[in-house]
């Protein structure tokens, strides 16, 4: 198998390194270095598009240039090991807080919630235990009804997300708000909300083991309206239960 | 006569909503990208089930990677085979081709060289697959963009791999238009070359003249010169199962239906004919 190994080496090096390949005869009109020039823009254009879908809002905040030129940086250096796209693309997160730390401090977690939306999408119907941000936080351990993540932001990613696919203008005036978020699967669909921060002390105050009477008492002067309330207690009792109490 | 020509559309999540609340005009099977359901476990599956139960259909791979100098991957093999196992296929297929190695997949259909070497390798290979998987695979030809040391034309290889491995053929009828085109040669010699009894399934799809040469995009309608030759190869056999397949640009699910339309016209025909 020697001649098909050497082909399919020499093949790899070429892409890798825009190198032309020996005794080939490319399509068409096209010379050596063109043809392999074919597969090599194939490759990167398969896996921008990928990156794209998967990291729509990041491409939002980037703009078009930026974003490609990323994703065509991020691909040169990160060669897919995976039979699927799908499995592609979970170190971009990093790559583009590297690259954009100081413009756009949060956009590595935006990269991240958009990850994890997409893991969320394809696991299964079943409730499963998941690891809790919060935990180590809050030292304390919960147990999940439904795969739940609970975590805090400087920025409200969600907005974000929301609007990744219209055309809305995002503003820092409109993200720049410290915000407790809750992404969870019910069924198979999975769903983002986003509340104020301060109901980090109710959460807090229930780990802790102070009774419910107690707790809504001590969080009263957080001057939170009352819609925004019934919604938090919802979707706090509903998604899972702090496994202490 | 009608319902012996079976004519079936490349399922996508475009098209999902629609068919699931309209279902299909004229086109009477889907086929689907298998590894699109092999690493998901939430709605993809269950979206699919809800076809499985309505309509016939057959899983198409891209990353089997059969002729790759490197092993076979397991984990792909458990998990290809617990999915045809789950939805029973009509046909399941992938490609004459690699895809590239462990450490790097190109994610792409990449030529092979057509060797008496890689003959007996796809040979060994795809016999230890449908051993493994209990059941017959459809091998694709494919559209290249070069063309390197040849002890075979792509014809011969094809057939002679069907001979010697037993597997079936499903014959991309745009991807030897596009392969005639670019490395000028007869597409009905190719076409002769193939025994239409190896045949198990026929592609149709549509290319994009880059200018100095063709390239398979799966963007646009089925060309004329398409549908010539395959009109000129089905008539051996008109029960031969037919995909239309779109991939980018995908347009309205009324679009597809059309052409598959074009493919039962021309069935008919040629059953007027006969």
């Amino acid at each position: 198998m020697q001649k098909l190994k050497d082909f399919q080496k020499k093949f790899l090096y070429a892409i890798d390194h825009g190198e032309k390949l020996e005794n080939i005869n490319g399509a068409g009109s096209l010379n050596s270095h063109q043809a392999t020039q074919v597969y090599k823009m194939d490759y990167i254009l398969r896996l921008s598009d990928f990156l794209g879908d998967r990291f729509e809002a990041c491409w939002k905040v980037l703009g078009d240039e930026d974003f490609l030129k990323s994703a065509e940086d991020y691909i040169n250096q990160t060669p897919s090991k995976f039979k699927s796209l799908a499995l592609y693309g979970e170190t971009f997160c990093d790559f583009l807080h590297k690259k954009y730390q100081d413009e756009f401090p949060f956009l590595r977690r935006l990269a991240k919630l958009e990850w994890e939306y997409n893991q969320y999408f394809n696991s299964a119907f079943e409730t499963k235990t998941i690891d809790l941000a919060l935990e180590e936080k809050l030292q304390c351990s919960f147990s999940p009804l439904s795969q739940t993540k609970w975590y805090t932001s400087a920025f409200d990613l969600i907005y974000i997300f929301k609007n990744k696919s219209n055309d809305i203008e995002i503003t820092w005036e409109d993200i720049e708000r410290p915000r407790l978020n809750l992404l969870y699967k019910v069924g198979y669909q999975v769903y983002f909300e986003s509340f104020p921060v301060g109901f980090l002390l109710f959460m807090e105050l229930i780990s802790q083991g102070n009774s419910l009477e107690e707790t809504i008492l001590k969080c009263s002067d957080l001057q939170i309206d009352e819609k925004q309330w019934a919604k938090f207690y919802m979707h706090f009792f509903c998604a899972f239960r702090p496994s202490k109490i | 006569m009608e319902n012996l020509l079976n004519v079936g559309v490349g399922l996508r999540p475009q098209h999902y909503s629609y068919l699931l609340e309209h279902g299909p005009q004229k086109a009477t099977w889907f086929e689907v990208i298998s590894e699109n359901f092999m690493y998901t476990e939430g709605n993809p599956l269950k979206i699919l089930e809800q076809f499985r139960e309505r309509f016939p259909l057959s899983f198409h791979g891209v990353s089997l990677n059969l002729g790759s100098w490197e092993e076979l991957d397991k984990d792909y093999l458990k998990r290809i085979k617990n999915l045809y196992q789950r939805f029973d296929p009509i046909l399941i297929s992938d490609h004459l081709c690699w895809t590239g190695s462990s450490k790097h997949s190109l994610h792409n259909l990449l030529p092979l060289p057509y060797t008496e070497e890689t003959l007996n390798h796809l040979v060994s290979r795809i016999s230890y697959y449908q051993d493994f998987i209990g059941r017959e695979i459809a091998i694709e030809n494919l559209s290249a963009y070069m063309s390197t040391q040849q002890d075979y034309t792509e014809w011969d290889f094809l057939a002679e791999l069907s001979k010697r491995s037993g597997c079936k053929i499903l014959l991309d009828i745009n991807n030897i238009y596009v392969n005639s085109v670019n490395f000028k040669f007869n597409a009905k010699k190719y076409l002769d070359a193939i025994d239409i009894k190896s045949v198990s399934e026929i592609h149709l799809a549509g290319h994009t003249d880059m200018g100095n040469y063709l390239f398979d995009t799966h963007s646009t309608k089925v060309c004329d010169e398409v549908w010539k030759l395959f009109e000129y190869k089905w008539k051996e056999d008109t029960s031969i199962p037919t995909l239309i397949e779109w991939d980018e640009d995908i347009p309205s699910y009324e679009v597809l239906e059309e052409e598959v339309n074009k493919a039962l016209m021309i069935g008919r025909s040629l059953h007027a004919k006969a």
